[in-house]
């Protein structure tokens, strides 16, 4: 349920910490990140950041991670492997003897280093951004981004989007069961998929959409929007 | 960009979000992003300037970074904008030209996000080393594939949804209308109350693109302390009046005004839009779900009176008076999905009071309220007239509201009907109570026949909480049975198992025969029809017939146009199969509903909470249908803490409580009345 959201409650260093200081550090581990192509920079880089995960109890959600990650892994490096050489020559994926004498496809030094900047450089990013997100209450998100002047009807917008995931992930459930309760069963394949969305996606796009008139009318009798900031 | 244009793109993407979470159940390194299309729906519903785009992108790159396990989430922040702006343009373009365009912007909109995305990510890369170039083009052949593939199911969801979305927002602008009627213009009232805080003279309003008058020649004058209550059958004109008092029909609506109104002495035209009006008057709607915008009670509270530019200290000693008056201070930090629809509506006025107005409208915002809340409401509205404020309650009982109040008006087809004091107005309409069944008592069920439904030792527990305690009954052919109990008391839980949407953890269910613990619910569902408490958690077909006859498909039957008809004729909604089911009332809907799975032919059928929602007309139709169900051979089964239709109609009544069986009889209305 609450997993769209990925905010974890807890009381940890990087729950205490300003959210606008967190954003900063995101800032600078993105930069830091793109710029050094040091294998050894980043992959200290990613042990930091997950020794701070550690720190705030975090580690679990970002292991969870871990499989996407190596996938990701695995599949740039079949990609750089495939398109680049550089460097020494560690082994051939075809071994000898099989297409040709000296073996095909080989797998240099500079092609693993290069999977290996880029991949980490991935890991940095996405566990420091996913960090934020668990470790910040979205109501603090919202404050920064107020902090950082984002004008009231975006903050709104964005406000709204929050508060009604929850809700309208419970009304998706109901909406679903009551399709059931009629035969409903969703189609096959990528069309008949996407057409077995209507019965869900109408029902809970019509009865939300409703509801926006009271929303807009709230919006303007509680004052945010003639708010002096 | 106007007020409601806010919460639309707010809730859309949190569509999109929850559309894009389960679309990860897929695995793969680089999902693909269902929030664009949800993003562009509301740019074409919207459509915003330029630079409100731009915004509207940079929200959705926060939500799909926040949302999404982005392999780049930075990226969303640049990709979401660019995806929002192509998107705007293309519709701009092509949408007096072509009937599919919000399905090509929102592919062309797709397009550009995607591939920018990917270009960001490039340039990220790019920096590392200069000979690359092979890896990233291999890397953008991987993701292009992709890119279109997502592009082409954004567009067509964008599609499918934007015909009943836009009717959504259609209807909600009319959505109150009154059916025309006559209406005796009202008069002899003295309306030049010079005392008079809220005063009407001669006021009528048409909505846009209505012909008749929604609200018609409304004369009423209220002074400083005075509470007026106003009732009337559904689309009698109560919420567009209220709405007239809230001065939301002079500032914010496009309709036609004729006649006066004013606030404190003023035209209401004078004043500075809704917010100058709002210092004034506080207005409780009756869905307190659409009140609540922020993400926990507290909040909600305090950035109201934020708005009002309040002192932090000032704020502090106001909430939590606010919250222990109203009896919610107990839900300090819950987020609004975890409330109640009664601990909701108590939210919405304790927010609404906080801000603390001389003239506070509360429109049927007591409808959820159990018994003890409601008095307690109630008895604070009394203390809130004593201490000056002027009040203006709308309801459909006002039996224990008349102690309160000074004046009672009842509407109907837009017009007033009767008025005067609580006595007056008692007086001079004939009593609602409806006449006591007076059919013979039913037989004995025939213990002999085998039960149509046998529930045996039945548990089931949410977490550590026990929902249903072993319980165990049987029902027979042609019964009519009522399940009551309280909130909580685990009554839809327990017919949730009867067509295997839930299953037993111990026990069993069985169904015509059938093992309801492993039997599929495809099949159950033609030998049990339930029809849940909200209609519009189903409708989605653009015709009425097409909404009865998905359920018809679904079982796999040929003969789909006559088992239509005829469920459409028994529901009283023959002549109704053209047209769009969101238009229909809502006794219309609820009987449309109630055909959906008539038409499925199922031997019992179980609805949840009938007749919330209905006025007393449209519930005694709704009971009247059930009846001809019964003796048309179905077993009826109805979820309920209505007493008054309990009373009127059931033959079995069974009572639950914390999850258990406490009584079970047969036509014994006293008790049940108790």
């Amino acid at each position: 349920m609450s997993e769209i959201m990925s905010y974890v409650s807890a009381e940890s260093f990087l729950h205490r910490m300003p959210v606008l200081l967190k954003i900063a550090a995101i800032a600078g581990v993105v930069v830091a990140s793109v710029l050094t192509h040091s294998v050894v920079v980043l992959g200290a880089m990613v042990l930091l950041i997950g020794v701070a995960a550690c720190g705030a109890g975090l580690h679990r959600d970002l292991v969870r991670q871990i499989p996407l990650l190596l996938f990701l892994g695995v599949v740039l490096l079949l990609l750089t492997v495939l398109t680049m050489q550089g460097g020494e020559t560690l082994f051939h994926l075809i071994p000898p003897g099989i297409v040709s004498s000296a073996g095909a496809i080989p797998v240099t030094s500079g092609a693993v280093d290069f999977a290996a900047v880029l991949s980490l450089r991935f890991f940095a990013m996405l566990f420091v951004f996913q960090l934020l997100i668990m470790s910040t209450r979205p109501t603090e998100l919202t404050n920064a981004l107020m902090a950082l002047r984002m004008p009231i009807d975006y903050v709104l917008m964005f406000v709204i989007a929050l508060r009604f995931i929850p809700s309208l992930q419970l009304e998706g459930q109901r909406i679903h069961e009551a399709q059931l309760a009629r035969g409903y069963n969703p189609g096959k394949g990528i069309l008949g998929k996407i057409r077995s969305l209507r019965p869900l996606l109408v029902p809970l796009v019509s009865n939300s959409l409703a509801k926006t008139r009271v929303l807009g009318l709230t919006i303007d009798m509680r004052g945010y929007r003639t708010r002096v900031r | 960009m106007k007020s409601q244009d806010i919460p639309i793109i707010g809730i859309l993407l949190a569509i999109g979000a929850i559309v894009r979470y389960l679309s990860l159940m897929i695995p793969g390194p680089i999902v693909s992003n269902l929030v664009i299309a949800f993003y562009c729906l509301a740019i074409i519903l919207v459509i915003p300037t330029f630079k409100e785009t731009l915004g509207i992108g940079i929200v959705a790159g926060i939500i799909c970074a926040m949302v999404s396990h982005s392999i780049f989430p930075p990226g969303n922040l640049i990709s979401e904008p660019v995806g929002a702006l192509v998107c705007l343009l293309t519709y701009l373009l092509l949408r007096n030209h072509i009937a599919v365009s919000p399905g090509i912007a929102t592919f062309l909109g797709t397009l550009a996000s995607g591939t920018t995305f990917v270009g960001v990510a490039m340039l990220m890369m790019a920096p590392a080393i200069a000979s690359s170039y092979g890896t990233m083009a291999a890397f953008t052949a991987t993701i292009i594939p992709i890119v279109v593939l997502t592009a082409g199911a954004n567009g067509v969801i964008a599609q499918i949804l934007f015909i009943p979305a836009s009717r959504a927002l259609q209807h909600i602008r009319t959505g109150d209308s009154a059916s025309s009627g006559h209406c005796p213009r009202s008069s002899g009232i003295p309306v030049d109350d010079a005392e008079a805080v809220l005063m009407a003279r001669d006021f009528s309003y048409t909505y846009e693109g209505e012909k008749a008058p929604t609200v018609r020649h409304i004369d009423a004058a209220l002074r400083r302390g005075e509470v007026l209550l106003i009732t009337g059958p559904t689309a009698a004109g109560k919420t567009t009046l209220c709405l007239a008092f809230a001065g939301v029909l002079h500032h914010e609506s496009g309709g036609s005004i004729s006649g006066e109104m004013y606030l404190l002495g003023k035209d209401f035209r004078e004043f500075n839009g809704i917010g100058e009006v709002s210092r004034h008057i506080g207005m409780v709607f009756d869905d307190a779900d659409a009140q609540l915008i922020f993400t926990s009670v507290e909040e909600e509270m305090r950035s109201g009176l934020e708005n009002r530019g309040l002192d932090p200290a000032t704020i502090e000693t106001r909430i939590t008076s606010v919250m222990e008056r109203c009896g919610i201070d107990d839900l300090r930090l819950r987020p609004p999905h975890t409330l109640s629809g009664g601990q909701k509506q108590r939210v919405a006025l304790a927010v609404t009071l906080a801000l603390d107005p001389d003239i506070l409208i509360l429109d049927e915002s007591m409808s959820e309220l159990d018994g003890a809340a409601r008095e307690r409401v109630i008895s604070l509205l009394g203390e809130l007239k004593s201490s000056g404020k002027t009040i203006i309650v709308v309801d459909h009982s006002i039996e224990d509201l008349c102690t309160i109040a000074d004046q009672v008006v009842v509407m109907d087809h837009g017009g007033i009907t009767h008025r005067g004091t609580p006595e007056e107005v008692r007086r001079s309409i004939p009593s609602k109570k409806e006449e006591k069944a007076s059919e013979q008592l039913p037989p004995a069920p025939a213990t002999a026949r085998a039960p149509v439904l046998s529930v045996q030792d039945l548990c089931q527990y949410y977490g550590s909480m026990c929902a249903l305690d072993a319980v165990s009954f049987d029902i027979y052919p042609g019964e009519f049975v009522a399940i009551v109990g309280e909130n909580g008391s685990g009554k839809t839980t327990l017919v949730k198992h009867f067509n295997g949407l839930l299953r037993p953890q111990s026990g069993s269910v069985t169904v015509s025969g059938r093992n309801a613990n492993v039997a599929p619910v495809t099949d159950l569902v033609s030998h049990v029809g339930l029809v849940f408490q909200n209609p519009d958690t189903m409708l989605f077909e653009n015709s009425v017939a097409d909404e009865v006859a998905f359920g018809v498909m679904n079982t796999g039957i040929e003969d789909t146009s006559g088992r239509i008809a005829q469920a459409l004729a028994l529901v009283e909604l023959a002549d109704k199969g053209a047209v769009y089911p969101r238009h229909l009332s809502r006794g219309e809907r609820q009987r449309l509903a109630v055909a959906c799975v008539l038409a499925m032919q199922p031997e019992m059928i179980i609805l949840d909470e009938p007749t919330t929602g209905l006025d007393d007309g449209e519930s005694g139709r709704m009971m009247l249908l059930m009846k001809d169900l019964q003796q048309r051979g179905h077993t009826i089964v109805m979820v309920t803490h209505n007493m008054q239709i309990v009373e009127a109609y059931a033959e079995r009544i069974i009572r639950m409580q914390g999850g258990r069986i406490v009584s079970d009889s047969r036509v014994r209305r006293e008790e049940a009345c108790a």
